[in-house]
């Protein structure tokens, strides 16, 4: 079976979705604020690797580096509602995308098996 | 814990510990300056071993393939054995052709390479002296000219800043490595599309040679460079770009100081957003240069008024002390 990774169209649809998601998560002042100061190619790429991996796409995610590269901002507050933001507007890029809803729930799935790793649990 | 070896010593570094502090711990001296990946000053090379992919990010292709990386960047995966680059392995030898001030703190220094010396307008080189190692940005077609122009800003007790604006003279040997950076005019469909540079200081540097660039090779699309200071005495080649201007129709030059009357006048961000307001978001190339605080700003804002992030080319000029700007404030 193909992943969505596959059927959305590989490396370039992330390209696109990365630029669609990560424009809602700078709008939104209920996560934005985690972005001050950050470089934003660096966020680029990372969210790259992030929307890759929950798409199904070949990734070498790491619960370690998860747990690592949220660790401070944890400590600055990251918690379950932030995560639900992050999976309302990664369901918003794809519907803009044209993506179908039980698709999307399989995204949404993904990205929640995350959850303990991002924060530190 | 992967365990380093330099000098003949082998110890083992720390979770999380980069390859530079892990040195510095050891009370070694090794070459920095940005310590985040940007400035290439902390080249080192893996005699036996490979450095992690992430700490190669940037280098030249025959860089990555000798094992050389990034100290500052690099948090080894395996035992290393690893050394400061040869002069002779990664340096060049120039002579200084020219210098001259160009406003009151900044210093045009003209350098003439030894050797072949090929470069686009807008990377920049470094400037190594000893321990102390550097970036500066050329501003003009070293391939045609056949020298360097950099735009140096003396910062208050900066080490290398003030040693080339007050102790070297022509024809003086400086050694130099590079080039490296994006930041450089880069057409391959077409010459038509727009692009906008804006910048403060000597982030004009950089911006000067991209338009140079772009106009040599018939760039046809409309360019707007916006160059910011605080006043008029932090503005310089204003001369040469309004002729440059008024050669080339179209080229526009825009000057945003911050303590001008004019309130119009007065903010880069509006300024920039302006500009952009008139032009197709979804083709305009952007380029932005200098200060650290600024460059970031600049480059969410751009962003988020609609310019696709892989249209956006940025050299934030971080100095030793502004390296923490991309560091998550611990405590805000
Ligand atoms: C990609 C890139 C391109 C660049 N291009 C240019 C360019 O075209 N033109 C240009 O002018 N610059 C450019 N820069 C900046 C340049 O590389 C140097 O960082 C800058 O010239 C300062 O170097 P310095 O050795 O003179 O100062 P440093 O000695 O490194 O000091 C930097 C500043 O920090 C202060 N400082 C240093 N140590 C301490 C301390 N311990 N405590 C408190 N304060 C301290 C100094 O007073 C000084 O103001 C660029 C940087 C990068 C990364
Ligand atoms: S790249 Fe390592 S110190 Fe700048």
């Amino acid at each position: 079976m193909k992943t969505l990774f596959e059927k959305i169209g590989g490396s370039d649809a992330v390209n696109t979705a990365v630029e669609i998601f990560y424009r809602k998560m700078l709008t939104d002042e209920r996560v934005n604020y985690f972005f001050d100061n950050t470089d934003m190619d660096k966020q680029i790429a990372k969210q790259k690797s992030f929307l890759t991996m929950v798409f199904g796409g070949p990734n070498n995610y790491t619960g370690k580096d998860m747990r690592e590269g949220h660790k401070h901002l944890v400590a600055r507050g990251l918690n379950d509602e932030h995560v639900d933001i992050v999976i309302e507007h990664l369901g918003g890029t794809l519907k803009e995308l044209g993506v179908a809803d039980d698709e999307i729930n399989q995204v949404a799935e993904l990205a929640n098996s995350v959850r303990d790793d991002v924060l530190n649990r | 814990m992967p365990s380093l070896t330099y000098k003949g010593r082998t110890f083992t570094l720390q979770d999380q510990q980069s390859i530079l502090e892990g040195l510095e711990n050891q009370g070694e001296v090794i070459p920095n300056s940005c310590r985040s990946g940007l400035c290439q000053s902390c080249l080192m090379h893996a005699v036996s071993g490979t450095p992690t992919s992430i700490s190669q990010q940037g280098l030249k292709e025959t860089l990555i393939s000798q094992n050389y990386f990034l100290a500052c960047k690099c948090i080894p995966t395996e035992d290393l054995d690893v050394s400061l680059p040869s002069d002779s392995a990664v340096s060049i030898q120039t002579t200084v052709l020219g210098k001259e001030l160009l406003a009151k703190d900044v210093l045009c220094l003209r350098l003439l390479p030894q050797e072949t010396f090929s470069c686009n307008a807008g990377q920049y080189i470094n400037v190594v002296k000893d321990d102390l190692i550097r970036s500066y940005s050329v501003a003009n077609l070293p391939d045609a000219d056949g020298y360097l122009e950099l735009h140096i800003k003396r910062l208050p007790e900066g080490r290398m800043s003030n040693w080339l604006h007050d102790s070297i003279a022509i024809h003086d040997p400086v050694t130099i490595r590079g080039p490296a950076g994006n930041c450089f005019y880069n057409a391959i469909h077409d010459r038509n599309f727009p692009i906008v540079l804006a910048g403060t200081g000597t982030g004009l540097a950089p911006l000067e040679g991209i338009v140079t660039d772009a106009l040599d090779k018939g760039h046809d699309g409309e360019i707007t460079l916006i160059h910011g200071a605080m006043n008029k005495s932090g503005i310089y080649h204003e001369e040469k770009l309004i002729k440059m201007a008024d050669f080339h129709h179209q080229f526009t030059y825009i000057q945003s100081l911050m303590e001008s009357a004019d309130p119009a006048n007065s903010d880069l961000n509006a300024e920039v957003r302006s500009v952009l307001e008139n032009l197709d978001l979804s083709r305009v190339k952007v380029y932005l240069c200098g200060s650290p605080a600024l460059v970031n700003k600049l480059k969410t804002r751009v962003f988020l008024q609609g310019v696709p992030s892989y249209n956006i080319f940025s050299d934030p000029f971080i100095t030793a002390t502004t390296a923490d700007w991309d560091v998550f404030p611990r405590n805000s």
